[in-house]
């Protein structure tokens, strides 16, 4: 055969990261300083401690709090501040940029589009999996077509291959290049990059117009479990008094929305999924929505740049109190469900090799209409419960 | 062995513990071939109950195809338990013992054959022995008496194995009488043991199978052309072939929902996975207010 062989690919290249551990060392939007050593034969020391406990050098939250504005028509809260975007993001992996897949990145893809910044300058999480994704079907495509080759070679040398497609082969490959399919198929692809830069443009450097998107729980954690966050309300441009934060929450969860006025059931969408999202942060795992996964929350050990998420986490309701023993639309409306469901869901987990856990919130009684207690009390009623469960396969599971 | 029987429909379904089983193979083999349904072969061998391959006889049925089968008029339902309980009760004593007869009269028979044919067999020997070098005829003649013995070696594969042992001239019917008897089970009771009603006559006739949610869609699809199974092992309700699951992979992950359910968009996701993972569409559907089935599928497009 006539064709030019070409050798595979190189190794595909590696990009340098940024350094992670500098970057994303709090795990929190908190800045915390460590009491000085108690020396027990220097009573100065005790001294020292109590100082530095009462009159801290530095505030571990910021002065004056982070900003976020709640959007009722996208449920979400919106953080506008370039410096808030990096410490939430930085630190604690809160949100997700509104034009990007989770880091708001779309200011650099974008500059590096105009040619402001270079082609392998500063690359982002997704241009890194574009580009290895890109490599992969490439090494694919030259591997098929090597073999492909060398299956023919030997079919030709045992005369088991028509020589007529063989002679049309040459003819063209002798005609001016290779065959028009393989043209085709790997013809370099030319990237925007340097199609833009060659033609000249005048570069100007490019607005961030990307805003952070914080969800409600993430948001409820910020404000109430950390203190870190200052609600303003984006319509009527008034700040929302720490109170009020949790009813406008989980009025929002319903939809339509209701209103904020109305009381709420205790087992209603956002009590239970802040109270897990409460557990598992405070345990300190890395919590992120995780619909791509058919499940409610994905874990991720320190941070989604670091590893990927270990568990998906699944919400179910329990009614174990006696107060519900009698209510058939909740025992059977929201915790019974098929089976099918289940396995499908765990069928997908293990597609992506994540474990499923199964978190039961056990919903306590509602309270009394004149009743009052305060969030921190109103969320100690709830239970949770975890149940990890993993596909068994005979074949795989076998010591 | 030949070709199968066609059962005689409505053939009877059997309802144990709210499943339904079909314990003959010519009704199995029937359901395959003119209902396309091709259920789930449960039986395992006694000795080995924790089984999950190769399964045998019964076969049992999904709640939708045993009430399709119902609403064609292919097959009735029967309470397996109660018929049995009243069959016994109304079995009379001659019955029973035309039964007991004609079993014990099978088996001697079946004996009787066994101890010709080793005799037979001897002769054979004998003569072989005494003529010395005339074997080259009585080799053609044994082969053609091995010919003749297949068709009797399926009546006695159930038989006493103590008569198989090469006795001396003596063994006659009457000891392996004596020995320990064997009989086949049979794959279904015997008739005389089991009442089975009149299919026609609705008040002894069992209740239909409740109609389940996604049934509108399970009939729809079977009405379609396609072979529906039980999809619970792959995360569905049916899983829809386009003809005999032997032959083809499946081509739909089918979920039958009311028409005013609200579905979770994270199970709709889940579903998109789950179905293009294995190269198939995710399919949900069920009846409008009209009785008209719609279906829809959901495939993931960011693999």
């Amino acid at each position: 055969m006539a064709c030019k062989r070409t050798p595979l690919p190189a190794a595909p290249t590696r990009y340098k990261k940024p350094n992670y551990h500098l970057l994303h060392a709090l795990p929190l939007p908190l800045s915390v300083t460590p009491l000085p050593p108690l020396i027990p034969h220097n009573p100065l020391s005790l001294v020292h401690i109590i100082i530095a406990y009462l009159f801290p050098p530095t505030s571990s939250h910021p002065s004056p709090l982070h900003k976020g504005f709640f959007h009722s028509s996208t449920r979400s809260v919106h953080i506008i501040e370039k410096e808030t975007i990096k410490a939430f993001w930085n630190h604690g992996f809160f949100g997700k940029g509104n034009l990007s897949r989770s880091e708001p990145t779309w200011v650099t893809r974008r500059r590096r589009a105009l040619g402001v910044i270079g082609r392998d300058e500063a690359l982002t999480a997704e241009e890194v999996t574009e580009r290895r994704r890109g490599e992969r079907r490439e090494f694919k495509m030259e591997r098929a077509r090597l073999e492909k080759e060398k299956r023919d070679r030997q079919l030709v040398e045992e005369g088991k291959l028509t020589l007529e497609g063989n002679e049309d082969q040459e003819g063209t490959a002798s005609g001016s290049s290779s065959s028009t399919a393989r043209a085709v198929h790997f013809a370099p692809v030319e990237s925007p990059s340097s199609r833009r830069r060659s033609l000249e443009r005048p570069v100007a450097d490019v607005e961030d117009i990307e805003h952070l998107q914080l969800t409600l729980e993430e948001a409820f954690f910020l404000s109430f479990g950390l203190g870190v966050l200052e609600l303003t309300d984006s319509d009527t441009n008034k700040k929302i008094p720490q109170k009020d934060i949790l009813q406008l929450f989980r009025a929002h969860t319903y939809f339509p929305p209701q209103s904020p006025q109305s009381s709420f059931e205790p087992d209603d969408p956002f009590m239970l999924s802040y109270v897990v999202y409460h557990h598992f942060r405070s345990l300190g795992w890395v919590v992120k929505p995780g619909v791509k996964f058919a499940v409610d929350y994905l874990l991720y050990n320190r941070g989604p740049v670091f590893s990927h998420a270990e568990f998906g986490v699944l919400i179910l309701p329990a009614y174990s109190h006696p107060h519900w023993a009698n209510d058939k639309s909740r025992k059977e409306g929201k915790e019974l469900r098929p089976w099918h469901w289940l396995h499908s869901i765990n069928r997908v987990s293990s597609q992506v090799k994540k474990t499923v856990i199964l978190v039961f919130v056990e919903v306590p009684p509602p309270l009394d209409d004149d009743e009052e207690i305060g969030v921190a009390d109103l969320l100690a009623r709830y239970g949770v419960r975890e149940v990890a469960l993993r596909r068994w396969l005979v074949s795989r599971n076998r010591d | 062995m030949g070709t199968p029987t066609i059962p005689q429909e409505p053939f009877p379904i059997y309802l144990v513990s709210s499943r339904y089983f079909l314990y003959d193979a010519d009704v199995i083999s029937h359901v395959r071939r003119t209902h396309r349904m091709s259920g789930c072969l449960t039986g395992t061998l006694p000795q080995i109950p924790q089984q999950n391959i190769f399964l045998g006889l019964p076969l049992e049925l999904m709640i939708e195809e045993a009430l399709l089968l119902v609403e064609k008029s292919a097959g009735y339902i029967v309470d397996d338990v109660g018929a049995h309980e009243r069959g016994l009760r109304g079995m009379k004593e001659e019955d029973k013992e035309e039964y007991l007869r004609v079993r014990e009269e099978g088996r001697r028979r079946g004996v009787e054959e066994y101890v010709r044919r080793v005799e037979e067999k001897r002769g054979i020997f004998a003569r072989r022995a005494s003529n010395g070098e005339e074997g080259e005829v009585d080799g053609g003649g044994q082969t053609a008496e091995g010919d003749g013995d297949d068709g009797v070696e399926g009546e006695t594969v159930f038989e006493n194995p103590s008569v198989s042992n090469s006795k001396p001239a003596p063994t006659t019917a009457a000891t392996a009488v004596n020995a320990l008897v064997y009989y086949p089970t049979p794959s279904a009771s015997h008739p005389i043991y089991h009442y089975h009603p009149d299919p026609s006559n609705v008040a002894t006739a069992a209740p239909r199978p409740e109609r389940t949610q996604g049934y509108p869609l399970y009939k729809h699809l079977h009405g379609n052309g396609y072979f529906l199974s039980p999809g619970l092992r792959f995360g569905c309700q049916y899983m829809a072939y386009p003809g005999d699951p032997l032959r083809f992979h499946s081509h739909f992950v089918v979920n039958g929902l009311g028409w005013d359910e609200e579905i979770e968009m994270r199970d709709v996701v889940g579903g998109g996975r789950l179905g293009t993972g294995v190269k198939k569409a995710w399919m949900v559907g069920g009846e409008d207010g009209e009785g008209k089935v719609r279906t829809f599928c959901v495939e993931w497009g960011g693999f």
